[in-house]
């Protein structure tokens, strides 16, 4: 693949995969495999359903794309919102699991085995914090603080100015620390 | 939006983009924001999906290709009659009866409740059931004109609320207020963006009308708001402006997409350094309930305006 091609943006990839390229499908596919897969496996317990989860966003946009209208919007902000609506259909299938916004699962092991103990128990209350956030706070740490989305890119997703989300970070950020303060006093 | 609101966000980028930072050398408050960032990123970070699922996905997704949606399929005539729901009930007329005792006397609760929500302001056990009533009424609104006239009428009514909750002094309640006025906003010029109406439509003389009003109703309202909510009320003049911006660009035949959404043209009044787009929303989503994505997510660089030195803003390009 030429250098030009792996430059191409969103709009000439969809367009060229609209015209029967599979191969500009699959560019669109490495360019944001990880963003989705990792966004979803923040939101589900297991590697394996954020697997089965991801590979159903990426196929039910692979067939949309037919009737997909390219307006200038970048392409990952489009499969944020399939994922979002693939999460609700699993969350409605899986009753006795979480609630979309209830699921805050630790990182992948858990807490890296080489901080303290108490640091670990730090991360639990973290974690654990972020639960008791409301949604739209929970969505924007986890898009800008845990996946390290860039701010145009989070505010895309969210469908916000750049300067809202900002506003929304810092508000959420405030929000979370409250909440640490309160399970600390809580623990006490 | 303020400056210590720039400043988490410039610093969480440099964190995040390797630059050291130390967390004593900032405001104290600051400090703790970045670490609680860091123990948040530390403690939740999902790990990249792995080599063989990558490789197996992309192999299947290479070997479709993209197919028209099925069309439904026809239903035979003779199942479409005598065999539903209804017919069954209307073959044992005391559970018609029961069920439509439920269904009147579940209507008459939902109704007084939808009723009694009308006049709930933003932190009202109630104030729910009100949005839910508005949006359930505009998804199913389908004429364009209709959908513009419910958004100008919701974000007046967001409007009120700030200004009622101001009357009342109920500043907890005033952030949520703020957010759903912007909100409001955001939905009446992107449904404009979107719009195929032609000029002078009644709908748009309505809103430019709307427009117009609301923004010497903000300027008046901005010198007697609290400090607090002046970024929000900044933002909603910004919005409101970018409205007439497309409508004028709607009336001179251009395609209001070329603006930068959630962006006035530089005109030198008054901005509100939204440093970047917002989003139309208008990528028609043909999986279910796929709401479109947002607006573009504009250069990937540069500090917030106004406030050069800081790191630059995100990672460069994020689709890398």
């Amino acid at each position: 693949m030429s250098e030009t091609e792996h430059n191409l943006k969103d709009a000439e990839l969809v367009r060229r995969a609209q015209g029967g390229r599979v191969d500009a499908f699959g560019r669109l596919y490495e360019r944001y495999l990880d963003q989705i897969y990792r966004y979803i496996r923040s939101r589900v317990g297991q590697d394996k359903d954020a697997e089965d989860l991801t590979e159903t966003v990426f196929i039910r946009s692979l067939e949309s794309l037919a009737t997909y209208q390219e307006r200038g919007h970048p392409y990952s902000a489009f499969l944020y919102q399939v994922a979002r609506n693939v999460l609700v259909d699993h969350y409605r299938s899986n009753v006795e699991e979480q609630a979309l916004e209830d699921a805050a699962p630790l990182a992948d092991g858990g807490p890296e085995p080489e901080v303290s103990i108490e640091q670990q128990q730090e991360l639990l209350l973290v974690q654990r914090a972020m639960t008791r956030l409301p949604g739209d706070y929970q969505e924007v740490i986890r898009l800008r603080v845990v996946l390290s989305l860039p701010t145009a890119t989070a505010a895309a997703w969210l469908d916000r100015s750049e300067g809202a989300l900002r506003v929304l970070l810092y508000r959420a950020l405030k929000a979370l620390r409250r909440e640490v303060e309160r399970l600390h006093q809580e623990g006490d | 939006m303020t400056k210590i609101e720039s400043q988490l966000d410039r610093w969480l980028t440099a964190l995040q983009t390797g630059e050291k930072v130390d967390p004593a050398a900032l405001p104290p408050e600051l400090g703790d924001l970045l670490v609680l960032a860091e123990q948040a990123e530390r403690g939740l970070r999902p790990e990249a999906p792995s080599e063989r699922f990558r490789r197996e996905l992309q192999a299947r997704l290479l070997s479709k290709r993209p197919r028209p949606r099925p069309q439904p399929m026809p239903v035979p005539e003779s199942k479409v009659r005598g065999q539903g729901f209804l017919a069954g009930l209307f073959r044992r007329p005391a559970l018609a009866l029961a069920s439509l005792l439920l269904a009147l006397a579940m209507i008459a609760s939902s109704a007084g409740v939808v009723y009694a929500a009308e006049g709930s302001l933003p932190g009202d056990s109630l104030y729910p059931v009100k949005v839910g009533v508005e949006q359930a009424r505009l998804h199913l609104t389908f004429s364009e004109a209709w959908r513009l006239e419910l958004l100008r009428h919701y974000a007046e009514r967001r409007q009120n609320e700030v200004e009622r909750l101001q009357a009342l002094n109920r500043t907890q309640d005033l952030d949520q207020a703020y957010d759903g006025y912007i909100v409001a906003l955001a939905d009446l010029v992107n449904e404009l963006e979107a719009s195929d109406l032609e000029a002078g439509n009644p709908a748009l003389v309505e809103v430019d009308r709307a427009l117009a009003q609301n923004i010497e109703r903000l300027q008046s309202l901005i010198p007697r708001a609290p400090q607090q909510a002046v970024p929000a009320l900044m933002q909603a003049l910004d919005k409101s402006r970018h409205g007439l911006e497309v409508l004028q660009s709607l009336e001179s035949g251009q395609s209001p997409s070329d603006l930068a959404p959630g962006r006035v043209k530089k005109t030198g009044t008054g901005g509100v350094g939204q440093d970047g787009p917002g989003g139309p929303k208008g990528t028609p989503g043909p999986p279910p309930g796929a709401g479109p994505p947002g607006g573009p997510p504009g250069p990937q660089g540069g500090p917030p305006i106004g406030q050069g030195g800081g790191p630059p803003e995100g990672k460069g390009n994020p689709n890398k």
